[in-house]
């Protein structure tokens, strides 16, 4: 009973795609504070973990294609498939919440940024309100206008450079004596990670949405390699920069970095690379809107765009309601562990239920 | 749906002129903040923002404004109540400390720069001998205004002179980080002039004692690579000649003696001779000022290292140095034996050129 593989091709992306959309999935606007939790634990052995975090994530790639390779369709088919109607429905509703979590989340950080960095008296909801109707306008346009964005957000890049304006302060005997921590707080440094990390589980949701999704394997893991390799640099840059005492008290460590930029045209750059965040933030809001606007689709069996307003209305109220950092924090903490159990339990799991029932169609 | 989207657009473009403005011709900008002891655990802050004036021969001159209060941000806002223009405290680039405040722990009131989204992490900090405020109060920038000029004063010296570089952020990594101390210039006033007259160093936070400027230099010297300034050296025959610093070059190496670590210092030194006093530069002669000035640097860096192993100070960051090349450094166990650890300097001078004559 395989289901048809994608949709109709005027909707689909090249395979190629999914290399933007998985690495703009992964590197979210989380990785200006991501250093300092994991550098706590494993200190300037830290790029092991990261190391250990991408290898890891590739091999939960490497599930994900067998599951979805397998069953020929996305996740939100399979869970029905496999759980039942009201089961399967369950684990959608579960995902949809996680979107719309995963959505506010991105959201709130980056007002709050703009909060701290340039206006402490804006209020929340009229910043959260223009974000999201144009996250709604992005959105309703379809898959590939959100592709489109991700694309577009990773002029991002440009802000590498910013990295080289501190090299001057840089110490380079912060990063020895190596391999000076043991094995487990290596694991727990990744353990620390495993939320920057986040964003390929968006390959269940969108795969018929890929043009020849078999092909497009290689890429998924290229976009990983690519994060990886981006973590890697933004943890190096906090090792030479900062002491681990000081990253403590920083609470984005990597938007402090502009504050050692100055030019004659410009003597607050941390302006610019506060606001630069909405590369980051915008990709992410719209793929999960989009995701679980795809997911009350099927479930309600009605128009995407019909389902897409009150989605985008809870995420308003919700966003309206953290009030301060502690909030952010907690969802923070929530989105972590909900992610590592996804990519950790759920997605094995799934895998070994879709083994199983290959195995006894086979037998029978 | 369009059309909605369009007066929503709309809306946005015209309401960005709606946030709160801060308009540079309605404010009070002070490049300086100096701050002294007061009564009763109180600080008093002094900032002298410039006062332009038009048509005159002296066309700018300083406010000076001070006031006392428990928090630096408190006294900023009893400032505004004897001020036409608003105070904004983002363009502070030196920050001025009195010893006596030095010497209580100056983490808290640098904390508050490091906390302000708005102030700068590159600015100076600098100890003042005697009051900081009786310090900016005194004329002496006729043409620059006062905290412009100061900050001048400290960048150049930094960069081609011979202040090690010590900013905000120094000041906080090598508070924060472990087996290292900070320290900072002392400014003083003599004459009517300010100058740089050695450098403060600190315990933690707290002011413990001072180096002049031939100390100084030798900090800088085993700090970080140079490649500016000027040194003297003394001969046996009791003449000086003057060399100028074409790069110096600083490396430590760590070893094991028994169970303790030991660090050896090599500082390589290439100098172009400038000013001989008129002798004549045999080769005999360079080899002479080369070992006048490898004997007398090595005395200086020896002796100050010394010292530093004595007051139980580390502004040198050998902690630090020792902490990269060892496996389970602790910084208790390092503590306690710092002061018997074998520390050895070694000075290279190369006497490359002798400018355009012989």
């Amino acid at each position: 009973m395989k289901l048809p593989a994608t949709e109709h091709p005027r909707l689909t992306v090249s395979a190629f795609l999914v290399f933007v959309l998985i690495h703009a999935m992964q590197f979210g606007p989380e990785y200006v504070s991501m250093s300092i939790k994991p550098i706590r634990w494993a200190g300037q052995d830290v790029w092991i973990s990261a190391i250990l975090s991408g290898l890891s994530i590739s091999a939960v790639i490497w599930l994900m294609y067998q599951i979805l390779d397998r069953c020929g369709t996305d996740l939100i088919h399979i869970h029905r498939r496999l759980f039942g109607r009201w089961a399967g429905s369950g684990l959608n509703l579960v995902f949809i919440v996680y979107f719309l979590l995963l959505a506010c989340f991105q959201l709130r950080l980056f007002i709050e940024v703009i909060q701290v960095w340039l206006f402490a008296d804006l209020a929340t909801w009229p910043l959260a309100l223009v974000l999201l109707v144009l996250a709604y306008y992005i959105v309703s346009g379809g898959f590939r206008v959100v592709v489109g964005i991700c694309m577009f957000s990773l002029i991002r890049y440009v802000t590498i450079f910013a990295m080289f304006f501190p090299a001057i302060y840089f110490h380079f005997n912060n990063l020895t004596p190596a391999f000076d921590h043991s094995p487990s707080e290596i694991l727990q440094a990744s353990k620390a990670m495993t939320f920057p990390y986040l964003g390929a589980e968006s390959l269940l949701f969108c795969y018929t949405f890929i043009k020849s999704p078999e092909k497009s394997q290689k890429w998924a893991h290229w976009a990983n390699a690519l994060t990886t390799f981006s973590f890697l640099l933004i943890l190096f840059f906090s090792l030479l920069l900062f002491k681990p005492e000081q990253l403590s008290f920083e609470v984005w460590p990597q938007l402090t970095k502009y504050k050692f930029i100055q030019f004659p045209f410009i003597d607050r750059f941390e302006y610019i690379g506060a606001t630069a965040q909405i590369l980051w933030v915008i990709p992410i809001i719209c793929f999960c809107l989009w995701a679980s606007s795809r997911i009350g689709k099927i479930m309600l069996g009605v128009r995407q765009t019909a389902v897409l307003p009150f989605l985008s209305l809870i995420v308003f109220a919700a966003v309206c309601l953290i009030p301060d950092r502690p909030g952010v924090e907690r969802l923070q903490a929530w989105l972590d562990g909900f992610g590592f159990c996804l990519t950790y339990a759920y997605i094995p799991l799934v895998y070994l239920v879709v083994l199983v029932r290959v195995k006894a169609r086979t037998a029978a | 749906m369009k059309r909605a989207f369009i007066v929503v657009y709309l809306l946005c473009v015209l309401l960005t002129g709606c946030v709160k403005q801060e308009i540079l011709e309605k404010s009070t900008i002070s490049f300086v903040g100096a701050f002294d002891e007061a009564a009763d655990d109180q600080i008093e802050m002094t900032l002298a923002p410039p006062r332009f004036h038009s048509g005159k021969s002296i066309s700018v001159s300083n406010n000076l404004i001070s006031n006392i209060g428990h928090t630096s941000k408190s006294i900023v806002q009893i400032m505004d109540m004897k001020l036409n223009r608003t105070i904004k405290t983002g363009k502070i680039s030196v920050v001025l400390f009195e010893k006596a405040m030095a010497q209580k722990g100056l983490a808290d009131e640098l904390d508050v720069f490091l906390r302000d989204a708005l102030s700068s992490r590159k600015l100076f900090v600098a100890v003042v001998d005697g009051k900081a405020k009786n310090l900016l109060h005194a004329d002496f920038s006729s043409d620059v205004e006062k905290g412009m000029y100061l900050f001048d004063l400290l960048q150049s010296n930094v960069r081609t002179g011979f202040v090690p570089r010590q900013n905000l952020n120094d000041f906080e990594y090598a508070y924060l980080g472990k087996g290292m101390d900070p320290f900072l210039p002392i400014l003083a006033l003599r004459n009517g002039h300010v100058v740089i007259s050695g450098l403060a160093l600190f315990k933690d936070d707290r002011y413990v004692s001072s180096l002049n400027e031939q100390q100084m230099r030798m900090v800088k010297l085993l700090r970080e690579r140079t490649k500016h300034g000027t040194l003297e050296a003394r001969l046996d025959n009791g003449t000086y000649a003057a060399v100028r610093n074409v790069g110096s070059n600083v490396k430590y190496r760590v070893s094991r003696d028994q169970n303790r670590p030991k660090v050896a210092i090599a500082l390589r030194f290439k100098g172009e001779v400038m000013d001989t006093q008129g002798f004549q530069l045999t080769r005999d002669e360079k080899q002479r000022i080369k070992e006048a000035l490898e004997k007398e640097l090595a005395a200086t860096g020896t002796a100050l290292i010394q010292q530093f192993k004595n007051e139980g100070i580390d502004p040198l960051g050998l902690g630090d140095i020792v902490r990269s090349k060892t496996r389970n450094w602790n910084e208790a166990a390092w503590k306690k034996q710092y002061p018997a650890v074998n520390v050895s300097l070694k000075v290279h001078v190369d006497i490359l050129d002798s400018g355009i004559r012989k």
